[in-house]
């Protein structure tokens, strides 16, 4: 029998003890346990509600008695109750994200009873197989040939994604997307003596940092993507085609290898005197 | 407090490792050694109000982890030290070797006889064919060099939470990066590229502080973070393969070839310099009115990111390139007491502000605001140069200044949502806009309407879908400032993304008349002209039954249309779909399978010019990328025989199908250049096609309570086609590459391992 989830936070000591729980609910409560929501002071009351009457039933008729059920409470429920504690830190801000609008509980990601990540809680072991429930097609970039250690199980989606937040774009944990990319690629803050402006305002104008075919993350393969912004006189404009390719008649070391990068080496910034071509 | 307990478990094995080829990319993020492996272990417990939390993964390996976590309610520390490999290439090939850390070089012998023997020829012979000749055999004993670089990630933070409302949080970091990558850009110029790898010798480190209050009314949070990056090392000096004197000449970037054999006898490039950041923030989120959710969050931020102590190179290292030789030059080019500074005062100021404010007016709707402010401020001193160096061959008198590139992005947008049932609807907007210095537009707006669905079908069926319509316009429009660029004086309109529209005298209203575009400028960069945005998103989950079996099926598309362009690129559009399902009958089984199609479609037009700026369309050229990728992917999870025997499955297919469809008018300069050649205008087929198998079983037997003998198998293979990439061609027209292997493998791991656990 489900009760609404209505009940506020049980003031007083829990008037049972959580070894009466474990009776029926061995391996949850062993769960629990295991986590800092064992330290809990109202215990299973905590997200359950009172239990006085769900037990007295059980030991007297042998039959449950009424108890919150969060795994039939809707998505607002749920929510209610777990913010009651953790409505802070990185879940200060949930109210009104994208995730909140788009009627996500906690127990979309998260589970208290059967988790099986090692941190976090997380009914997957590891968060992108969460993730990528919702957002296949950034499964299917994950394989790309060219890609974060994702797969690799070095970096997670929650590295550069706060999935409770909804202050910042795409939920990503800094000021601006430069930002957080400089966080691993700190060598290329600068600021530089020469500057490349849309390097300087923004990494996913080249790259897509979710994964791409192309070397270095690329949305598109060197030089026709350096030719988007570069139509100059002589070299830049000219059309590198097959005929210009590893396996073309008229090899050029500007369309093999790393094409304008061959010679174009700080495009993300250069500090030499005689690199205004960004390169040196 | 919660009962006291101790769980663990260890895992080890042993591997058996077989790749087919040395290709570096099955190992690009990870170890898989043969022999003796410790993969897990971890300890993990309570005793009273203490808790621990002792994790490792891939014990002593390159990709090894170490977490812990220790502490109880009033203070707790967590650190994590990650390995990271990335491995770029294996196997290859230089002339040069790094004589010390940064400085690569040949013998002085080798370079003598390069010259010599470059010297003595007729000039006209100096081709290709003379070049390989003469450095083939040094290159068939060439050195052999591995790409790669390996990141030591640790990270620190003490928490210390003296009562329930108030934390505070101590942060420490430190990441070293060391290895090599492949350098590109380490070049002489047009007829001499020189790929060496890049020493790398990073660290960076980061110390932080946060603190944070909740009380009944909201949180209030602090912190600030000093963050700093030195490089081990400055500048990558590299021999110049061809020359052991220092020499110059008009055209000595273009050597060597018949136009010159001059240049310099090393080059030096400079490496990334150190830089530091500070990072402060304050924040608030206050519950304004508990029954209607109603929550007001205000963000603000400041940093502040610093360049100010590496030296600057010198313009050249070349010695040759003085008044006395290279009359152009003003003075004695490789001392830098003649650089107008001696090291860069680079100075950025960021500043941001955010609020958003959500609440539930009533039960059934919900109102979200929010108001984004970033703004980079660059205070960096501007330098000006009489000229420079190209390629350390020759003095360019052309004067450059730098140039402080700062931008501010503003972002507004306001949805309200209503939920009618089991239907919930969402419309709202967005606007961002962007203020940028120094570019060929002043403003560019995107204004976007958003609607969104979620509709649930009790508890079986939940549908989502969003839709999003924008328009992106500018302000402010001086488009031949796109050419000045670093230039003191910007010459005439080089670059087809850079002539004004009127005013630019008969040669570029001629050029502008070819566009074809009438009035409005069709030739601004795609990151500031016109654009229409669309965005559709859709995700139907089915749970029918008991719930035990679920189907999903989504579609997701974007589609940037840059719709006033005619050069640069012109669309990009992006469809993906997926069906996926997973079903677990019981608690002995589970299983799930997805397939994900994905295409990607780029359109973009360019326009080839000698000179000048052509001004005819024959000599236009377009590039139609078309992407298309098939993921599959299936796996299960199968109690055999509970507290027995279990068997792990699990395989992965990804085929992507990139094609570079190009096309230019007969009689172009394009088509008129291949006529030699006696091909046409030729697309690239092998766009970076791949294929990747995975395959990976997995038995285990529970021998005892706490013991498990497993026996697996995992095989992956991998294949590439890519048309920039080389195959054991080391020396091509003008270049030397050092075609590192990272192309196709096959990969066959088997392993045992024993695992422990109590």
């Amino acid at each position: 029998q489900t009760v609404a989830v209505t009940a506020p936070k049980p003031e007083t000591h829990a008037a049972f003890d959580v070894a009466d729980c474990k009776t029926c609910h061995e391996e949850a409560v062993t769960a629990v346990q295991r986590t800092r929501h064992g330290g809990l002071e109202q215990q299973c009351a905590s997200c359950h509600g009172p239990l006085d009457e769900h037990l007295k039933s059980n030991l007297e008729k042998g039959e449950p008695g009424p108890v919150i059920k969060l795994s039939k409470a809707s998505a607002g429920d749920i929510n209610k109750t777990c913010l009651g504690c953790h409505e802070k830190a990185n879940q200060a801000n949930w109210a009104g994200s994208t995730h909140d609008r788009r009627k996500l509980a906690c127990t979309s990601c998260h589970s208290i009873h059967e988790y099986k990540s090692d941190h976090a809680q997380l009914k997957t072991a590891r968060d992108s197989e969460n993730c990528f429930t919702c957002h296949p097609a950034m499964r299917a970039k994950s394989l790309r040939t060219s890609h974060h250690p994702l797969r690799e199980g070095k970096i997670e989606c929650a590295s550069c994604h706060n999935p409770h937040d909804s202050t910042r774009p795409k939920m990503i944990k800094a000021e601006w997307t430069t930002e957080l990319c400089l966080g691993c690629h700190t060598e290329k803050r600068g600021p530089f003596l020469w500057e490349h402006a849309p390097v300087r305002e923004n990494c996913v104008l080249c790259h897509d940092p979710h994964g791409s075919n192309h070397d270095k993350l690329l949305v598109a393969k060197l030089p026709f993507l350096c030719q988007r912004c570069h139509l100059n006189t002589r070299h830049p404009g000219t059309l590198y085609d097959g005929t210009n390719s590893a396996s073309g008649v008229n090899i050029t070391n500007r369309a093999v290898e790393h094409a304008c990068k061959n010679c174009h080496q700080n495009v993300h910034g250069g500090n030499a005197p005689s690199g205004p071509y960004l390169g040196r | 407090t919660a009962e006291d307990f101790q769980t663990g478990e260890v895992n080890l094995g042993v591997n058996q490792l077989n790749v087919d080829t040395d290709s570096s990319k099955f190992l690009e993020y990870r170890d898989v050694p043969s022999g003796v492996v410790a993969p897990y272990f971890r300890l993990f417990g309570q005793k009273g109000d203490f808790r621990y939390d002792f994790l490792g993964s891939n014990i002593r390996q390159d990709d090894q982890r170490y977490r812990v976590k220790l502490g109880n309610d009033k203070i707790r520390v967590e650190g994590d030290y990650n390995e990271i490999p990335h491995r770029f290439g294996n196997d290859g090939h230089t002339l040069l070797q790094e004589t010390s850390e940064g400085v690569w070089q040949l013998s002085n012998t080798l370079q003598g006889a390069f010259q010599g023997a470059i010297t003595a020829a007729p000039r006209p012979s100096v081709n290709y064919a003379f070049l390989s000749k003469l450095v083939g055999p040094s290159l068939d004993a060439a050195n052999h060099v591995d790409l790669k670089l390996e990141r030591e990630r640790g990270n620190v933070a003490v928490r210390l939470t003296p009562t329930k409302a108030f934390d505070v949080r101590v942060t420490y970091f430190h990441e070293r990066r060391v290895g090599d990558r492949s350098a590109s850009g380490t070049s002489f110029g047009f007829g001499n590229v020189v790929e060496l790898p890049e020493t790398v010798h990073y660290v960076t480190q980061d110390f932080g502080a946060e603190a944070q209050y909740n009380g009944s009314w909201g949180v209030v949070r602090a912190g600030l973070h000093y963050n700093w990056f030195n490089n081990g090392i400055e500048s990558l000096s590299f021999d110049n393969p061809f020359r052991v004197t220092d020499s110059t000449d008009a055209s000595a970037y273009t050597a060597p070839g018949s136009g010159s054999i001059g240049g310099p006898s090393h080059g030096l490039m400079a490496l990334p310099p150190d830089n530091k950041a500070w990072v402060g923030n304050v924040g608030a989120t206050f519950k304004l009115h508990e029954p209607t959710r109603t929550r007001l969050n205000v963000d603000a931020s400041y940093g502040d990111f610093t360049q100010d102590q590496s030296p600057f190179i010198p313009y050249t290292t070349n010695t040759a390139i003085t008044p006395t030789s290279n009359p152009a030059a003003p003075f004695v080019a490789a001392n830098p007491a003649n650089l107008p500074a001696q090291h860069l005062d680079g100075k950025i100021k960021r500043t941001s502000f955010a609020a958003t404010f959500t609440s539930r007016p009533a039960d059934k709707l919900s109102v979200n605001a929010r108001f984004r402010l970033y703004e980079t401020t660059n205070d960096t001193t501007r330098l000006s140069f009489p000229g420079y160096t190209r390629f350390d061959g020759v003095w360019e008198a052309i004067p450059r200044i730098s140039v402080p590139y700062d931008y501010k992005n503003q972002r507004f947008d306001a949805t309200a949502n209503y939920d009618f049932g089991e239907v919930t609807l969402e419309a709202g907007y967005r606007h961002t806009g962007f203020d940028r210095s120094y570019r060929e537009t002043e403003k560019t707006k995107e204004n976007a309407f958003v609607a969104a669905a979620i509709l649930r079908g009790g508890s079986w069926a939940l549908l989502r879908a969003s839709y999003e319509k924008g328009t992106r316009g500018y302000e402010g429009l001086e488009i031949e400032r796109s050419e000045d660029g670093s230039q003191v004086k910007p010459g005439a309109p080089a670059n087809l993304l850079a002539i004004p529209a009127e005013g630019g005298g008969p040669v570029i209203e001629k050029t502008y008349a070819s566009f074809g575009c009438g009035g409005s400028p069709c030739n601004i960069r795609f990151d500031q002209a016109h654009k229409k945005v669309d965005k559709i998103g859709a995700n139907l989950q089915l749970t029918p039954g008991n719930g035990n079996a679920t189907f999903a099926v989504g579609y997701f598309r974007t589609n940037d249309d840059y719709d006033q362009s005619r050069y640069g690129l012109l669309s990009a559009k992006y469809d993906t779909v997926t069906v996926e399902a997973d079903w677990s009958p019981g608690e002995k089984t589970s299983v799930y399978a997805f397939y994900t199609y994905e295409k990607q479609v780029d359109a973009q037009r360019g326009r080839q010019s000698g000179a000048a700026v052509s001004f005819t369309t024959l000599d236009d050229w377009t590039s139609n990328v078309n992407d298309k990728t098939n993921s599959f992917g299936a796996g299960g999870k199968f109690t055999l025989k509970p507290e027995k025997w279990y068997l792990d499955l699990f395989g992965r297919y990804q085929e992507v199908n990139g094609n570079n469809d190009i096309a230019s008018p007969t009689g172009g300069a394009p088509e008129l250049a291949r006529r030699p050649l006696k091909v046409g205008i030729t697309g690239i087929p092998a766009y970076d096609d791949t294929k990747i198998w995975t395959l990976n079983a997995e038995l285990r037997y529970q021998f005892a309570k706490a013991w498990t003998f497993g026996l697996g198998g995992f095989y992956e293979e991998y294949t590439i086609s890519d048309s920039n990439s080389l195959v054991n061609q080391h020396y091509v027209p003008g270049s030397f590459f050092l075609v590192a292997n990272d192309g196709d493998y096959k990969a066959k791991v088997g392993y045992v391992r024993v695992s422990y656990r109590w």
